[in-house]
């Protein structure tokens, strides 16, 4: 790939970063925290293409000239020596894939992860550690629950732990994750008692259930390839078809998440709406 | 642009198509293209694939252009006696001391892969070179800061982490001295031609060219560790156990194929909810060292007869002393 080309595919994935950060699409890929690094690395790399290109015309229109300054020989020369410096830039095929994700983000769009990425990383929602069975209590020591919000083991042996209040008002919006984790661990059942929202995407039942259907989000922590995904199960028929976002009012059912279905718990919904796709689609 | 470029090579010689008309043929095939484009990747699998891909390229993007901008600027602006005046002479100094450097800049791997070899350039010895290349994305601050609230109930991890991440720069570091050779690193510039060639025009050309050429190789990574995301189910992990050795070779593949970023594996060790703090610990050590995007950039920068030799002595390396720290820290019990 020579260097005109370089700055063109260059100056293209720079302007696509920038794309995609205006439109808010990249949330779609990274967490949000992450729109400011990806402006501003869209708009350097713009800046080298933009420069290269101007420095390589201004550099054809010299030689065509035939103002040959001293100082013009050196800096043209030098440069055909970085350019073919051992790594054989003139010969290397690689700057070529730099238009796969610039292409792929341009005409195919990918969309947030859903039902598909569920169910291929759907694993056990239990805290390390906190898993409900007894009898491992003995291997908790190293295990300490991510959370930090301490736990305790109640009558049954289901461990359990204190959460916060839950936000006032009539059917407060939380988190799936928060739903999840209160619904396994809460000593006090605060979601089992008090209906809340959940905002989600409906997946197709998982593992250790028959019937019904999944209310997922996935959460990631820096963009979707470390994407996990959170879920509850609903009995009965998917009142919308796979993918669809919704709102759902639901109450959780305590007890049921347990080893045999991934710690998915149970829901009861009481209201179910379609939805807008968040502006952030996953959780943190 | 494209008038310049096709005027003057079609009269004398054969006709062969240059860059630029590959260029414009690629793009309009793409747009000419893009309802069977938009079909084979509206399939499930597919989409799931591009989504992972994309953000894995997206996400590494800024950190690599932070890299080839201090690249850039150490081509044009720094002195190769620099490098020699803060530098230690001996080798068995210098090494830790580049490894120790690695805490200044906050980045992911990507960025670290172009100013090592920069570095290298500017007459820094390549085990040093390398020993920075592999600390700095695994102690920096934000990388540690990251760990520490992962782990938020067991500190140790973000030490253990430190500990194990500069021992492995500096264990690489010095093998590497012992027995690295110089032409296994693709040719370099000419340290005379170099000097001379200083300026902005230096430091746009560097930029360009380092940039181009790492972010061939970093797509590369990313599609092969968004093939392993969607082909491997994130299930056949969970029946590893608690044995300690299966545990550490197991995230020491993982770690390897996921080529998460430094500052995000964190969060993804704590939650692998069955496996004991060694085996995470190991995740955290050769992650950041050696994954197979990192390979990747690396082979492009570096060349592949670097990459074949660098990488399984840093992967063997990494997890040997990531499985030593881990016993220190936590034994073999958890």
């Amino acid at each position: 790939m020579n260097k005109e080309a370089q700055s063109i595919v260059v100056t293209l994935l720079g302007g696509t970063l920038v794309g995609i950060t205006a439109s808010g699409r990249y949330t779609s890929y990274v967490k949000p925290g992450f729109g400011p690094l990806i402006l501003i690395g869209g708009i350097v790399l713009i800046v080298i293409g933009v420069l290269s290109l101007v420095q390589i015309v201004l550099g054809a229109r010299r030689e065509s000239e035939g103002t040959t300054r001293p100082a013009t020989t050196a800096e043209g020369g030098a440069e055909v020596e970085v350019d073919a410096h051992g790594h054989s830039h003139r010969h290397s095929r690689a700057p070529w894939l730099i238009l796969v994700p610039s292409l792929i983000l341009v005409l195919v769009a990918p969309s947030a992860l859903g039902a598909d990425a569920v169910a291929r990383n759907a694993g056990s929602q239990a805290i390390a550690g906190m898993e409900a069975a007894p009898a491992a209590a003995t291997k908790y020591d190293g295990y300490a629950p991510n959370d930090g919000s301490g736990s305790a083991e109640d009558s049954s042996g289901r461990r359990t732990m204190s959460f916060d209040p839950l936000p006032t008002g009539p059917d407060p919006v939380i988190t799936i994750k928060d739903f999840v984790l209160r619904t396994l661990y809460d000593a006090d059942d605060s979601v089992s008692t008090t209906p809340v929202t959940v905002v989600g995407f409906i997946a197709p039942a998982g593992s250790g259930y028959h019937g019904g259907y999944t209310i997922a989000r996935l959460a990631i922590s820096c963009c979707a390839a470390d994407a996990n995904p959170i879920r509850i199960h609903v009995d009965g028929d998917p009142p919308f078809a796979v993918n669809t976002w919704v709102a759902a009012v639901v109450t959780g059912v305590s007890g049921t998440g347990g080893a045999d279905n991934d710690y998915v718990p149970q829901a009861r919904v009481t209201n179910v709406q379609q939805v807008a796709q968040p502006s952030d689609p996953y959780e943190h | 642009m494209t008038a310049t470029t096709e005027r003057p090579p079609a009269t004398r010689r054969r006709y062969r198509p240059g860059s630029l008309e590959i260029l414009g043929v690629v793009l309009l095939a793409g747009i000419v293209l893009r309802g069977p484009l938009e079909s084979l990747f509206s399939a499930p699998g597919m989409r799931t694939w591009s989504t992972v891909f994309v953000a894995v390229c997206v996400q590494a993007v800024p950190f690599l252009v932070l890299g080839v901008v201090v690249s850039g600027a150490i081509a044009a602006y720094v002195p190769a006696s620099f490098f020699r005046r803060i530098l230690p002479q001996q080798a068995a100094l210098a090494v830790p001391a580049a490894g120790a450097c690695g805490v200044l800049l906050p980045g992911c791997e990507c960025g670290s892969v172009p100013i090592a070899n920069r570095l290298m350039d500017r007459g820094v010895r390549p085990s040093a070179a390398l020993a920075f290349l592999l600390s700095a994305p695994a102690i920096n601050p934000v990388v540690l800061v990251a760990t520490a609230v992962a782990f938020s109930t067991d500190h140790r991890m973000a030490w253990a982490r430190l500990v194990a991440g500069l021992l492995t720069a500096v264990v690489v570091g010095w093998i590497w001295e012992r027995i690295g050779r110089p032409e296994w690193l693709a040719p370099r510039l000419k340290s005379g031609a170099d000097e001379d060639a200083r300026g902005f025009a230096t430091f746009l050309t560097t930029m360009r060219t380092d940039f181009t050429q790492a972010a061939g190789f970093l797509v590369l990574g990313a599609a092969v560790a968004a093939t392993f995301k969607v082909l491997v189910p994130a299930r056949w992990m969970e029946h590893v156990g608690s044995s300690v050795l299966l545990s550490v070779a197991l995230m020491a593949v993982l770690a390897f194929m996921l080529a998460l970023c430094s500052e995000a594996d964190a969060f993804v060790a704590a939650s692998f909810t069955t496996i004991p703090m060694v085996g995470k610990l190991v995740f955290l050590t050769v992650g950041p060292a050696i994954d197979v995007k990192l390979a990747a950039l690396q082979a492009g920068t570096f060349g592949r007869r670097f990459a074949i030799r660098f990488a399984p002595l840093t992967f063997v390396v990494a997890v040997v002393v990531g499985s030593g720290v881990g016993l220190l820290f936590w034994g073999l019990g958890t």
